[in-house]
């Protein structure tokens, strides 16, 4: 595939106005000290609307961002040469069909971590770290967030339009979005599909933006 | 596949049986290297003689003797089963062992563990290069061929086939017991299957030192409250103790609580808001019925056992 031919989205995991570094400490709004030990999520579903309002799913489009492993960050979908993409929309997460379609491989492997064995499903993402205002082992404070059965789908989607004339783009994680909006003292341990999980999975929307 | 049975949930086109796959699911099904320890095998709590459940123990028990919260399922017929497990919380065959490979009270061990182990021993290249056609040992091909053995075990060579193929025929009090089965217990145990596959609350008051709420815990819908999956009947009569978490020792007992001992709540099945009123006759005939459901073929057959060391 010739580099014109294809669109490439790097995702940036943002602090503020730096890139996470893992272990520092870092204050929420809300005065809980935090650090970040690991963030992974699946990115699925690529969509392009082109100028033309043609509307086209790349297919099979999934992806598992390990954002301690910089090669996994940037996505490279193919594109029609010649045509503007007017907007990109991808879903963080799994969705419900791929979830009871029983076993897959490559990035759906279910050895990656991102499966749970308890509950068939898959984590659409998972944020984990340490902060003291979390009364926990360790003070460990983990996310696991997925749920593909109504009301608790936890599968969100993404729309941004991207820059003209330009194939390389950033999509930047600013996860004070998610950590301003929660108290770590309460809000710590969230592993299994539900209501909590639903709430964060919107806060985690929040956190995706296009930087042109 | 069995005369007059409904299509197979699970597709087989993803995951063809062969006989060396087979060979290599029945292998591991019975081999302790899938737990932490090297002690706890499938087999552990699903014994063939039993119909592959976890008999005369009401809850089932797995490594350095933890127990768990349920009564081991019986294993039988799973290809028809769209959904896995008291609650339903595994959506597909393939993904199953997982759970008891995986949980802290059964195997305990970390699946890609689990992996590294089996390559570690040398009986199993081979195994696997004969049941996928080329040298490799992974996670995918454990599961495919663990899923390929349990679909082999299918029983469906009970006297109630027999009788149904005119082959044989029910003594007076089995028939009784049948009239009576269609009547009162058919619309979950539906034939032939003898399970509709639904989650329903069967009025048990809840046990509160195991606060189990059933399919709830999966749905979290408040309507699934106290509601678990109707297991099948085949083999009934050696799969004891019943319900989810084997309060029941006896099918004379179980009868009594549908008889009788029906707590009502707001999530209780429709199909069990009327009382059964069976005479004690009229019980004794359901079990008798119950008991045409023994594939003994099934139990004994030795193609199904252990192999191993």
């Amino acid at each position: 595939m010739h580099a014109q031919d294809s669109l490439r989205i790097r995702f940036q995991l943002f602090l503020g106005n730096e890139p996470i570094e893992w272990g520092k400490k870092y204050i929420t709004s809300n005065a809980d000290t935090f650090a970040i030990n690991s963030c992974k999520a699946y990115f699925s579903k690529f969509t392009f609307t082109y100028q033309n309002n043609k509307i086209v799913q790349i297919p099979n489009s999934y992806y598992l961002v390990d954002f301690s492993e910089p090669n996994t960050t940037e996505i490279s979908l193919p594109i029609s040469t010649n045509k503007a993409v007017k907007a990109v929309s991808f879903t963080i997460g799994i969705d419900s069909a791929t979830n009871t379609a029983g076993l897959l491989s490559g990035a759906l492997s279910p050895m990656l971590g991102m499966y749970w064995s308890w509950q068939s499903g898959y984590i659409n993402w998972k944020i984990e770290g340490t902060s003291p205002s979390a009364k926990t082992r360790k003070n460990a404070f983990q996310f696991h967030i997925g749920g593909y059965l109504p009301p608790n789908l936890a599968v969100i989607t993404v729309t941004f339009e991207p820059q003209k004339g330009i194939n390389n783009h950033v999509v930047r994680v600013q996860l004070d979005e998610l950590f301003n909006q929660i108290s770590l003292k309460e809000t710590n341990t969230i592993m299994i599909p539900g209501k909590p999980a639903m709430v964060l999975a919107n806060l985690f929307q929040n956190c995706f933006h296009y930087k042109p | 596949m069995p005369n007059g049975w409904p299509a197979p949930a699970y597709n087989f086109t993803n995951n063809p049986l062969t006989e060396e796959g087979i060979l290599l699911g029945q292998t591991l099904f019975y081999d302790p290297i899938l737990s932490r320890d090297s002690t706890i095998s499938c087999a552990s709590c699903h014994l063939q003689a039993t119909g592959f459940a976890h008999v005369d123990h009401d809850l089932s028990h797995g490594i350095d003797n933890r127990i768990g919260t349920r009564n081991a399922a019986s294993i039988m017929n799973l290809a028809w089963s769209k959904t896995f497990f008291w609650d339903g919380s595994i959506n597909h065959l393939d993904v199953l062992p997982l759970a008891p490979i995986e949980h802290k009270d059964e195997m305990d061990l970390p699946f890609s563990e689990a992996v590294k182990k089996i390559r570690r021993d040398n009986k199993y290249r081979p195994l696997y290069a004969n049941a996928f056609g080329t040298i490799g040992i992974s996670g995918e091909r454990t599961l495919k061929a663990l899923s390929q053995y349990m679909l082999t075990l299918v029983s469906a060579n009970a006297k109630y086939d027999a009788v149904m193929a005119k082959k044989d025929s029910f003594t007076i009090v089995e028939q009784k017991g049948y009239l009576l089965f269609k009547q009162h217990c058919s619309s979950c145990h539906t034939e032939p299957l003898f399970t509709n596959g639904n989650f329903e609350n069967n009025g048990l008051p809840i046990d509160t030192t195991l606060n189990d709420m059933g399919r709830m815990r999966v749905s979290t819908l408040e309507t699934d409250r106290l509601k678990f999956k109707v297991p099948t009947l085949r083999n009934i009569q050696f799969t004891y103790p019943y319900m989810h978490d084997g309060r029941f020792a006896t099918l004379t007992e179980v009868l009594k609580h549908y008889n009788t001992g029906i707590y009502n709540s707001n999530t209780l099945s429709d199909k069990l808001k009327t009382p059964m009123q069976l005479s004690d006759n009229q019980r004794v005939e359901i079990v008798a019925f119950l008991k045409t459901l023994t594939d003994t073929e099934f139990l004994l057959n030795k193609k199904y056992g252990f192999i191993g060391k």
